[in-house]
């Protein structure tokens, strides 16, 4: 590690990102998800983005927010909160499992990482939340994308491909996301007992009818598999008689009420049941109705797991990686895997690998914004 | 009207023939138009104001075709204008002299609904009507429905990132697609996206969402399925203040409650629309507010005693809920009509699309309407509140000297005003040729380069619909707009709300 950079606001980043003449960067918000997919430490002085962290614009009746991307997640949290309001991707806080403090993400690392929690099956993914920034790209120059409203075609929505790049195009300074009010009320159906294959098939009946379900989950090591209503009170008694209804067949369901609703889907999103176990975390995307046949195929109906997204999301622990068995098995369903966390090194990368075609062309949109490769993200190696 | 394009290029339009007999080695004979009587039907858009014939149309039906097209325009350095349905309101499928338009148009199979995924893969020439009526006995339905469904396509929706009037509950184009199936210039095809969410890697999807037709030709789309609602109501809630419907709309969101439709229309786009159909709307108020809910059954109901609630909080004076559907047909009625009114009140109308914040809005019209008077010309506007995209319509003679140039130059300073206050210059019909000149009002020059750079990432040699999205080196004084004169719309059976 070399210095640390601390810049106050995008001219002071740009600056800095001018002078580092043949030095690489690494950006960094609040270190939470260092750890994510990280094969190793890097070669870099850090850029820091915690100074940017000031409320640029907030007003609770237009249900967005302007914010530096430096930001503590939390206090932006805090502050929606006092409004009733959130931020509807439900942002987990992976940072325990991943060896970090809890509560230290920043808004842009948020979002840099497009990481979404149990209400991505309903509200989108962090990247349909990110309105417009403001950046500094590996040229030096600040640029901006987008605007503070919902609806805007105009140019190209750079915004998206800000979210997800994990530092490697552009330091986020400022950044601009939706709101969206906290429900009056919430529930959560809890079935017990199900295989895998029996929670697949309940969640995905749930989420075809229009109940507007906010999470499906199967927490196999907790023997619970659970789905969330949110909305005015009246609508959501009336959509949990239906779904108790529609789950008949799997099971009595169990009400949990407003508050037990809330501390399940905190520790769904942070996978408390998975923490503390030993070996290589894999992040499985797959088509919903997949998801337990991720599973059956590696075997691992006995591994820690835990099935999110209705099914399309699959959190696994094995001792081992297996790296060519997990990406070539998902890929065969239509998805896609993450390393996550590794135990001990192994030439896997991170991030699922791409076709030639696709891969060269990731290249060269690095390239319009950082054509020296001034940023260097530690989850794509060689690059 | 005259609009600064790229200069043709000379060799281009001289090798004509030879491009054809190219094409034609490529496709079967017919699926290659170069007669000049039926290049005509492919000269213009819903953007009627521009025409330019293309210098070839070429309809292929696969991929693999549209691959080696491409291929073969960029190894000859031919440029390629795509079109979908050219149902665009912006003049994103206008075309070059010597540019070859590739229509989408045979590429118009359904290749599979996916029920337990709740997803489908479908070519881009399907319209978007019929994806939704390709899943609606499973119980699902595709989400955006821009007003132009019967017509438009799916590919043309992730071309332009298109809404619609349910967009505020369900999300644009770009919520609603999973994956993309993209031909680049250079004929390589990749897969960004795919069949499960957040894919790895930088997310190109999201970007080529919206790109206008500038960074590659999407062949295939993989989109998301919702769930169709049980239950539709609505209500019709007239207010003696646009502050008091403004307020109304911020309340309703803020009590948590996400209408599938909420929109606006000002005192003179509600007589405007009564006097067209007789919708029964009241006469005397200020802004009226259709609210649409959508759903189980069940919640309907007391989400709309909600509504309902907040709008005599807000000072309502007109309240009516539909007891049925042809009720709810009737709100919608005069609504849908405000375009077609409009042309019943002047020989010509022209429709602008920014977006505000919520909260300038009472403002935004105030001044819209002191501007109105200071050019002599009548504004009305229409807007989908939840979202704050505002449509104001223009009204004006074209056949009156100098009123054309007045019209226009009024649209571009409603435009300003929207970036002024913290809006954006186009909330839904695109950039195109339209707005492109005014791009430097919303970006500076180092917002626009690093777009560009971007662009010329996928396509380094701006062969892929140049002239579109970006302003011209050489300053064009004419911003043409959607004008529509003597009623004569393009498209006339597409409504357009």
């Amino acid at each position: 590690m070399g210095e640390t950079l601390q810049p106050a606001d995008a001219r002071e980043a740009a600056e800095m990102v001018a002078a580092a003449e043949g030095r690489r960067l690494e950006i960094r918000g609040g270190g939470s998800k260092a750890g994510y997919g990280a094969a190793q430490p890097v070669e870099a002085a850090v850029l820091d983005t915690r100074r940017l962290a000031q409320i640029v614009d907030y007003d609770p009746q237009e249900f967005v927010l302007t914010a530096g991307a430096g930001a503590s997640l939390g206090e932006i949290e805090a502050l929606l909160a006092a409004h009733g309001q959130r931020l509807a991707f439900e942002p987990p806080d992976l940072g325990p499992l991943l060896g970090a403090p809890a509560g230290c993400a920043t808004l842009g690392g948020t979002l840099a990482a497009n990481l979404s929690g149990p209400r991505r099956v309903a509200a989108g993914a962090a990247r349909d939340h990110l309105l417009g920034f403001e950046a500094v790209s590996g040229r030096g120059v600040v640029f901006k994308s987008g605007g503070r409203v919902v609806k805007n075609v105009t140019g190209f929505d750079l915004a998206k491909l800000m979210a997800g790049s994990w530092g490697a195009l552009a330091v986020l300074t400022i950044v601009t996301v939706r709101t969206v009010a906290r429900p009056r009320a919430a529930a959560t159906l809890r079935l017990r007992g199900l295989t895998d294959a029996q929670a697949v098939e309940a969640m995905g009946a749930a989420l075809s009818l229009p109940l507007e379900v906010s999470g499906a989950a199967h927490l196999p090591l907790e023997d619970q598999t659970v789905l969330r209503l949110e909305g005015i009170a009246a609508s959501v008694t009336a959509r949990l008689d239906r779904l108790a209804e529609t789950l008949a067949p799997f099971g009595v369901a169990e009400v949990l009420g407003d508050e037990a609703t809330r501390s399940l889907w905190t520790r769904v999103g942070a996978l408390a049941p998975l923490a503390g176990r030993a070996g290589a975390l894999w992040r499985i995307s797959v088509p919903p109705a997949r998801g337990a046949e991720v599973l059956e195929a590696l075997g691992a109906g006995d591994a820690p797991r835990l099935l999110d997204w209705a099914g399309g999301l699959v959190w696994l622990t094995l001792a081992e990686p297996r790296a060519a068995e997990v990406r070539a098995l998902a890929e065969r369903l239509g998805g896609h895997a993450t390393l996550v966390r590794r135990d001990a090194p192994c030439d896997a990368p991170a991030f699922h690998p791409e076709p030639p075609a696709l891969a060269a062309l990731a290249e060269r949109v690095r390239t319009a914004f950082d054509p020296q490769r001034v940023f260097v993200d530690r989850r794509r190696p060689g690059a | 009207m005259a609009l600064q394009m790229p200069d043709p290029d000379g060799e281009v339009l001289k090798a004509r023939a030879a491009i054809a007999a190219a094409m034609r080695k490529i496709l079967p004979a017919d699926s290659v138009i170069d007669l000049a009587d039926e290049l005509r039907v492919y000269e213009t858009d819903g953007l009627t104001a521009y025409r330019q014939p293309p210098l070839l149309v070429v309809l292929p039906e696969t991929t693999a075709q549209v691959s080696t097209i491409l291929r073969w325009c960029h190894e000859h350095g031919v440029r390629v204008v795509p079109r979908g349905s050219g149902t665009s309101l912006s003049g994103g499928a206008l075309p070059l002299q010597d540019g070859v338009l590739l229509s989408l148009a045979r590429l118009n199979q359904v290749i599979e609904v996916d029920a337990r995924n709740r997803l489908a893969v479908v070519q881009p020439g399907v319209t978007n009507l019929a994806v939704t009526r390709a899943v609606e006995a499973k119980g699902f339905f595709y989400a955006p429905d821009p007003s132009s469904q019967i017509a438009c396509s799916i590919g043309g929706n992730v071309a332009e990132n298109s809404g619609g009037v349910h967009c505020l509950k369900y999300g644009l184009t770009t919520h609603n697609v999973l994956g993309v199936t993209l031909a680049l210039v250079t004929g390589e095809v990749v897969k960004l996206g795919g069949l499960a969410f957040d894919a790895p890697g930088f997310d190109l999807l999201g970007v080529v969402v919206g790109s206008e037709g500038l960074l590659g030709v999407v062949t295939e789309v993989v989109v998301k399925l919702t769930p169709a609602p049980e239950t539709i109501r609505a209500a019709l809630l007239g207010f003696p203040t646009v502050e008091g419907a403004a307020q109304c709309v911020a309340d309703i969101m803020a009590a948590g409650v996400t209408p599938a439709g909420l929109e606006m229309m000002d005192r003179p786009a509600i007589h405007a629309a009564e006097a067209f159909v007789h919708a029964g709307y009241p006469l005397d108020v200020e802004a009226l507010l259709i609210v649409e809910l959508d759903g189980f059954a069940d919640e309907c109901e007391p989400l709309l005693d909600e509504v309902c609630e907040i709008a005599r909080a807000n000072g309502v004076t007109t309240l009516r809920t539909a007891a049925d559907a042809a009720e709810r047909a009737r709100f919608w009625a005069g609504r849908k009509a405000a375009f077609p009114a409009m042309g019943a009140l002047a020989p010509d109308y022209y429709c602008m699309d920014g977006t505000i914040p919520r909260r300038a809005l009472p403002d935004v019209l105030q001044r819209t309407m002191e501007m109105s008077r200071a050019c002599g010309l009548d504004v009305a506007n229409v807007f989908h509140a939840g979202d704050g995209n505002l449509h104001p319509l223009i009204l004006y003679d074209a056949n009156k000297p100098g009123e054309l140039e007045k019209a226009e130059a009024f649209g571009a300073d409603i435009l300003r005003l929207c970036v002024e206050v913290g809006g954006v210059l186009t909330g839904e019909h695109g950039v195109g040729v339209e707005k492109r000149d005014l791009m430097p009002v919303m970006f500076n020059a180092a917002d626009l380069e690093q777009q560009q750079r971007l662009k010329q990432a996928f396509d380094p040699d701006l062969l892929l619909n140049p002239g579109k999205v970006f302003p011209t080196l050489h300053r064009c004084a004419e911003l043409g707009r959607v004008h529509v004169h003597g009623g004569r719309v393009p498209f006339p059976h597409l409504p357009r709300f």
